[in-house]
């Protein structure tokens, strides 16, 4: 498994997901923010999972493709937060954790 | 003078009504449905889950007992023994659709859309238990966690709207 710092992909993700939501954040940041968190844990999980040989190619993509799905499901429920804005923002935390399980590091950022 | 005040009183009446009309309100029956929905799938996954770790622990034992207990837990696990539940899923997931769409206000597309999601992880799910026959542990147990989440933001959703406030 690559050397990841998750705690900073964590908080890499909700500066993603804060840039592209705007002033929206700052009304549903005390109740999204630890969602994400949640969902950065289980990418986590999914990622341990894999490399320790618990599940198969197919079953990894399902789960991260998943991810992304109800990520964008849990932000598009803010009344804040539109739909179109939630899949922007969904897209943009994808991009900072597909960054940073590729480049192994877990700092990159936009 | 009157015929204002009469004027007055049906403008404001008429907008009263629209804002009723768009405001989220409290469906008690959708919340139940809701509920219902998310402990569907949680027992579904969790019962794949707890095969999959009882296959994954037992395949390798030489034990006669032991072999029949892990072909049960093959027989229960695979594909065609779970359509009921990914079905049961499916049609409560169109029953809370079809009842949010009913009485539409403005949560239902928000609502919908999250539910939508939710469908579309389950479908995911589905299509791979399809491809594959059976599923591991861990991908039943993540996708799990992966669903409750998206239930978790439904509920939040519901409950503020129970509570008397306009969700954030």
């Amino acid at each position: 498994m690559p050397n990841i710092n998750w705690g900073q992909v964590g908080n890499d993700v909700k500066t993603a997901v804060s840039g592209v939501l705007g002033s929206s954040w700052n009304i549903v940041s005390s109740a999204a923010g630890p969602q994400i968190q949640a969902m950065i844990n289980i990418a986590q999980m999914i990622e341990q999972s894999y490399s320790q040989g618990n599940l198969t190619k197919d079953e990894y993509d399902t789960l991260r493709s998943n991810q992304k799905n109800a990520l964008e499901g849990v932000l598009s429920s803010y009344a804040a937060v539109g739909i179109v804005v939630a899949e922007q923002a969904a897209d943009a935390a994808w991009a900072v954790v597909s960054r940073a399980l590729q480049s192994g590091a877990g700092v990159a950022f936009i | 003078m009157k015929n204002k005040l009469l004027g007055s009183l049906v403008v404001c009446i008429c907008l009263s009504a629209m804002l009723m009309a768009c405001a989220p309100t409290y469906d008690n029956i959708a919340d139940q449905m809701l509920a219902d929905t998310q402990k569907q799938a949680d027992d579904g996954f969790l019962n794949l889950e707890t095969l999959g770790h009882t296959i994954e622990s037992l395949k390798h034992s030489s034990n006669p007992d032991d072999k029949n207990s892990l072909a049960e837990a093959e027989k229960q696990a695979v594909y065609s023994s779970n359509m009921g539940f990914y079905n049961k899923v499916e049609s409560s997931i169109i029953a809370l659709d079809t009842r949010i769409t009913s009485m539409p206000d403005a949560s239902t597309p928000k609502i919908t859309e999250a539910l939508s999601q939710i469908e579309t992880s389950v479908n995911n799910a589905r299509d791979l238990h399809a491809k594959q026959n059976t599923l591991s542990s861990d991908f039943s147990k993540l996708t799990r966690q992966q669903l409750d989440q998206q239930f978790k933001a439904l509920t939040v959703y519901e409950l503020t709207i129970k509570n008397g406030k306009t969700p954030k």
